[in-house]
């Protein structure tokens, strides 16, 4: 059974990746599913509680809440599973290509990381983002500044740890050459962490840009995002209350559900740690660390 | 080792346990602001020794002499002496005031800025005369107000060498708030400093009338304008500085000393504690020439916005919170919070208006059709109604509504969206595929910016842009520090002139601030050293004239005439788009007594600061 | 000997990194259109022309970059880190730095220890009955807690608490002149829960984790055998063991005790160095950003030089 198998047949990982599914679905469709765009409305409908028009009501321009949901989660859905693929991307490369090369030149590569990784990430995200502006791009290319080194590091310790096993030795004996050895034999091992850290990173990405959007560093108004549309409904709290719940609800649901679905891959991908439901070593640590996103 | 680590940790879950508990008791006890005691809230405020209660302890020397002198003819800001509280009430120990920002330097030989440090000079200081909430002059440091009625000002020789003295009387016995006596060569002591080039004053309009000071005797200046000057404001002109303090510091030093930081003045406060965006404790000036003020104690503190000060007030953290136009989208709120009488909202009409300047000499607003059309496109009654609940009205002028001279019926163009549109459309705009104007090859973008940190604003931002876009007008809103959008001389984005559109709140309650703003020879240029304010670049001969006559004819009515068409020709020209005044909020608890905040950029809210109170019961 | 040559090797390596972080953010922050800030002049009518130099020279910024550079860092050495630009103009930064830096610790430190205490406790609660109701419990409500963002969690704390019951104050750190801890201490109650919120789920996840994990190994079995209660096992022999990593995985929290707090902060406006970063990135008050910038780098290097010469005292094997 393939790991993608074992995944559905997990009882939560069935219904994460639905939930997920959905949602996804949803936000891409938005100018499908709202087609007047996030800043349709008008100023004489402000602040209204939920009818029949408005799902959820209506934002302190008039806007339709449900919309400005879908469209801002096509922005923080977007911005997160962007980074979720390309710092992996990145970083694997860099830990695979340190991990290949003589320890002269791995070892300083792979300090330099290190460096990087105990940084605490959201001050850094603030400056860098005063520096080139707040905007998606910037969010996103600062934010995959910064992700790669924790996927360089776990490729490299990976890599390294199946280098030193007895097959790839017998591989190389055998004639093989470096690309295979590497993908045949090295990629399988690395590529099970990784994917859950990728994951599992999902909610810390979703909330670090929320954060960001929240702080008027990310993404900025008019353009909406579930941060700046709950910064938008603090002051709006003695009107219309509600309005901050929302875009709340939906990072805590993204949240929970990519907190679960790292929790399922892990299962899937190395039944035996199904008992205890992480690994307390490397893995472990890593895990805990991505967990708690400078807050 | 290891059943100490297990106790170790039940010991921490206790004492985690037992703290919270305390907590949430000790915070039910303090809870919601009682209606009676407004100190109960605050605690045991630690005062100084110096700090008189209210019974009405002796005071120094000095009071009891100035509680003495007849003060009959003029308004006076605070009562002589100690007195004893009013019957039926104790008076608090503190009163706690929450604004958006206190001011950035203390220095207050150096004005700063309008409402902000001025609200602290008022605590801490008092020069010769000050204006009171109207307006009006009333001596403060001097025993009257020189004008030419009374002959404290002059006019001496004739001819081309006619010069105006205006003499200044001090009182007896005043003294700096160290101690030190004030006398008449603190006074001229100022004027030399005002006159040097290093010291860093900005508006020298007046002090560059003086000729000379001189100081007869210890408790009179005079001061002797230059042949054939002469100002409406003369009786502002003379101010002391501390000579004992200050004279040894190099004057351009003097914003970097410790009079920067911990200023001694002669008014009712004195500085206690000033903690940068936090807060400032002021405690009251046993010497302060007029008597203790009323409450010991006052802290002046700083919320980040308007919800966060909303919240405050609810938990009970101030008496007085300073909105001002910050609370105008809050009204529905706070009269909803003050429908129990514990707390009243005091709404005072601005005296600032908010308006989208836009630089005529951009290529694609230079078309007055335009400009126009983008007037058309904006539904300020909605975007008035939306946001500020219709409490304000729309404007129609470049004057406040609260100034004598604002027109109130001039008409603006009228045709909503589909109006501009056509407008647009004859100017030779086409809209696009993508729904923008085209014209030439050219999308119809404009750069719109704005000051970061004001979340009203950014939502008259949005609401402008969107009505834009539907027209075909792709704004694209630019937030930034106040200093990057709006500094001086060059420093600024629009003193360069390097905009489109702007949303900026102005104060132009006169010709004199209408020729800043407006005058063809106030475009920011080598001529007037990058200093002056017409940002739009409007150029307009006939205005100008207007300008000119409303300024200096002695006809009341031809100066409202003119006034009127210069008004009217704004609104043709359209070098901004005008949005509208807001009205300033205060919101106090009930048994705050005394507390008058103006509307006027000339007096602080803080005027009479030494009057206020807060009664229990 | 050996150890003494690493040690220095490794704080010059230190402080060639401070050196090169601390010049790169000096030069991309000065490269930043925006020019410095007039406040000290104000925006009065009428400016005089020769005053915005004065105000320059004032500020120091009629210097090239470099010799600025070279003057702060300069200046560092004296204990001067410069002066603030707008959020409080002329004052000196390093007064500043302290405040803000103490408040947040004292924020940081006290969610660290709640959290901690009570990831503890959920975390062997759950590991003694795994797969109960109490476990499962446990684990959604964590797993809720843990992933609310930060700024919403203490929005809601705030209405509730602050604003709508008003038990507890809606923002700042202290009542003004009063300086006793027990009213500090009601100012701090809702940001740190809202911090400790989202580390105990992590903690509690963690010792659940680990301690399961050790419930599995062999040696335990000699405790059973013995006819020792599982809490016992567990608690005595599995947590030791279990937990040693612990250790190094708080070294790693330092820095976070120094920035961690950022949106915390911005919420319950409370005075610490993350809302003093906020304001100054918001005012492009660079020579703050510059003094936060210096203590973050040094909490971060300092704290990773400091675990990797206790690893490499305890472990000579590793010191080659």
């Amino acid at each position: 059974m393939t790991a993608l198998g074992r995944l559905v047949h997990h009882p939560t990982g069935r219904v994460v990746l639905v939930t997920l599914a959905l949602l996804g679905v949803a936000c891409a469709l938005a100018p499908v599913l709202a087609p007047g765009g996030p800043e349709a409305g008008s100023l004489s409908e402000t602040l209204r509680r939920p009818d029949a028009r408005h799902w959820l009501g209506t934002d302190e321009l008039g806007r339709d809440v449900l919309t400005r949901l879908l469209w801002g989660g096509r922005v923080s859905l977007s911005i997160a599973l962007l980074v979720t693929v390309v710092a992996p991307a990145v970083g694997t490369a860099y830990g695979l290509a340190a991990a290949a090369s003589p320890p002269l030149v791995g070892e300083p590569l792979m300090r330099a990381v290190d460096g990087l990784l105990a940084v605490p990430r959201l001050p850094l995200y603030l400056v860098l983002l005063t520096l080139v502006g707040p905007g998606y791009w910037s969010v996103v290319i600062v934010m995959v500044a910064f992700e790669w080194p924790e996927f360089a590091r776990l490729a490299y310790i990976g890599a390294l740890g199946t280098l030193r096993e007895p097959y790839v030795e017998a591989a190389r004996a055998q004639g093989a050459a470096e690309p295979r050895i590497l993908h045949a034999h090295i990629w399988p091992g690395v590529a099970g962490p990784l994917l859950v850290a990728a994951a599992v990173g999902v909610r810390a990405r979703v909330v670090a840009e929320t954060s960001l959007s929240y702080l008027g560093f990310g993404i900025v108004p008019p353009t909406p995002s579930w941060g700046n549309m709950l910064a938008a409904a603090q002051s709006r709290i003695w009107d219309y209350p509600a309005l901050a719940v929302y875009p709340g609800l939906a990072i805590l649901l993204v949240s929970v559900a990519a907190t679960l679905l790292g929790d399922a891959l892990r299962d899937a991908l190395d039944p035996t740690t199904a008992i205890s439901r992480s690994r307390v070593s490397e893995k472990g640590v890593h895990a805990h660390r991505t967990d708690r996103l400078a807050a | 080792m290891r059943t100490m680590r297990l106790g170790r940790r039940r010991w921490l879950a206790l004492a985690a346990g037992l703290t919270t508990g305390l907590t949430f008791g000790c915070g039910q006890q303090a809870a919601p602001p009682a209606p009676t005691a407004a100190s109960s809230g605050m605690g045991a405020a630690p005062t100084s020794a110096p700090a008189q209660s209210a019974a009405g302890a002796p005071t120094s020397a000095p009071a009891p002499a100035a509680a003495a002198q007849p003060k009959a003819t003029t308004a006076q800001a605070s009562k002589p002496g100690a007195q004893a509280a009013p019957a039926g009430g104790k008076r608090a120990e503190v009163i706690t005031a929450t604004q958006l920002s206190l001011p950035a330097s203390l220095f207050w030989g150096v004005p700063n800025g309008w409402s902000n440090l001025s609200k602290i000079d008022a605590l801490t200081g008092d020069w010769l005369v000050m204006p009171d909430a109207d307006g009006t002059l009333t001596p403060k440091l001097a025993r009257e107000v020189p004008s030419l009625t009374n002959g404290g000002a002059r006019f001496e020789g004739e001819g081309a060498a006619r010069r105006l003295r205006v003499t200044y009387r001090l009182r007896d016995g005043l003294v700096w708030q160290d101690g030190t006596p004030l006398t008449s060569a603190d006074v001229a002591f100022a004027f030399d400093l005002q006159r040097t080039p290093d010291f860093p004053l900005i508006d020298r309009s007046l002090v560059s009338k003086v000729d000379e000071v001189k100081t007869p005797d210890p408790l009179t200046a005079e001061f002797v304008f230059k042949p054939g000057a002469f100002d409406p404001d003369f009786a502002r002109v003379g101010e002391p500085y501390p000579k004992h303090l200050w004279s040894g510091i190099a004057p351009a030093q003097l914003l970097k000393s410790e009079h920067a930081t911990k200023p001694i003045h002669a008014g009712p406060y004195r500085l206690k504690e000033a903690r940068p965006n936090e807060h400032i404790i002021f405690e009251a000036n046993p010497r302060y020439w007029a008597g203790p003020p009323r409450t010991p104690t006052i802290v002046m503190k700083v919320a980040a916005d308007s919800n966060a000060m909303l919240a405050q007030a609810k938990a009970g953290q101030q008496e007085i919170t300073m909105f001002g136009y910050t609370g105008a989208d809050l009204l529905p709120e706070l009269e909803r919070y003050v429908a129990d009488g514990r707390h009243q909202v005091i709404v005072r009409p601005s005296t600032s208006t908010l308006i989208v300047g836009l630089n005529v000499d951009r290529p694609i607003l230079s078309d007055v059709r335009v400009r126009r059309a983008l007037l058309m496109a904006l539904d300020r009654k909605g975007m008035n109604d939306a946001i500020l609940h219709g409490r304000v009205g729309v404007l129609n002028s470049w004057m406040t509504a609260a100034s004598p001279a604002y027109v109130k019926d001039l008409p603006a163009p009228t045709g909503g969206q589909g109006g501009a549109r056509t407008l647009l459309k004859e100017a030779g705009w086409t809209p696009g595929p993508d729904g923008i104007l085209h014209k030439d090859g050219q999308r119809f973008e404009i750069t719109f910016w704005g000051r970061t940190e004001d979340r009203q604003r950014e939502l008259y931002m949005q609401a402008i842009a969107r009505d834009w876009k539907a027209i075909g007008v792709e704004a694209a809103i630019t937030l930034r520090p106040t200093d990057v959008v709006f500094g001086k001389k060059g420093a600024g984005v629009i003193s360069r002139r390097d905009f489109d559109a702007v949303v900026w709140q102005v104060s132009t309650m006169d010709a004199a601030g209408g020729y800043t703003m407006l005058h063809s020879s106030q475009i920011p240029s080598e001529a007037n050293q990058m200093t002056g304010e017409n940002y739009f670049g409007w150029r307009n001969p006939r205005a100008d004239e207007l300008l000119a006559r409303a300024r200096s004819s002695p006809e009341e009515s031809e100066r409202l005439a003119a006034y009127r068409e210069h008004q009217a020709l704004f609104m043709e020209d359209l070098p901004a788009l005008p949005l509208f005044s807001h009205d300033l909020i205060h919101l106090i608890r009930s048994n705050v007594r005394n507390y008058r905040p103006t509307n006027s950029v000339r007096v602080a809210d803080t005027w009479n600061a030494s009057e206020w109170e807060a009664l229990s019961s | 000997m050996l150890r003494f040559r690493y040690l220095l090797r490794r704080l010059a390596q230190a402080a060639v990194t401070l050196v090169a972080v601390t010049a790169l953010l000096f030069g991309l922050l000065h490269a930043i259109p925006g020019g410095p800030l007039r406040n000290l002049i104000g925006e009065s009518v009428g400016a005089d022309p020769a005053a915005a130099e004065r105000a320059e020279a004032l500020l120091g910024l009629d210097r090239p970059p470099l010799e600025r550079y070279l003057g702060w860092a300069g200046g560092l050495l004296v204990g001067d880190f410069g002066a603030s630009w707008v959020v409080a103009p002329g004052r000196p930064v390093g007064p500043l730095l302290l405040t803000a830096l103490g408040n947040t610790l004292v924020l940081t430190g006290t969610a660290l220890l709640l959290a901690l205490v009570l990831g503890g406790l959920v975390g062997v609660a759950s590991a003694l009955r795994p797969g109960s109701a109490l476990d499962l419990g446990l684990g959604l409500g964590s797993l809720l807690l843990g992933g609310a963002p930060t700024f919403w969690l203490g929005m809601v704390l705030l209405i509730v608490f602050a604003v709508e019951l008003a038990w507890l104050p809606a923002g700042g750190a202290q009542t003004i002149g009063r300086d006793d801890p027990l009213d500090r201490l009601r100012y701090l109650v809702l940001p740190v829960v809202t911090l400790a919120a989202v580390q105990v789920a992590a903690w509690g996840r963690y010792v659940r984790a680990a301690l399961l994990e050790e419930l599995g190994r062999d040696h335990l079995r000699t405790a059973r055998a013995k006819g020792l209660p599982e809490t016992v096992v567990l608690l005595r022999h599995a947590a030791p063991n279990a937990l040693t990593p612990l250790v190094a995985l708080l070294s790693l929290e330092v820095p976070a005790l120094v920035a961690g707090a950022t949106v915390t902060e911005a919420v319950f406006s409370y005075p610490g160095l993350g809302r003093l970063l906020l304001s100054a990135l918001r005012a492009y008050d660079w020579p703050l950003v510059q003094g936060i910038a210096l203590i973050l780098a040094v909490a971060v290097i300092g704290s990773s030089l400091v675990a990797e010469v206790v690893v490499a005292i305890l472990n000579p094997r590793l010191r080659a």
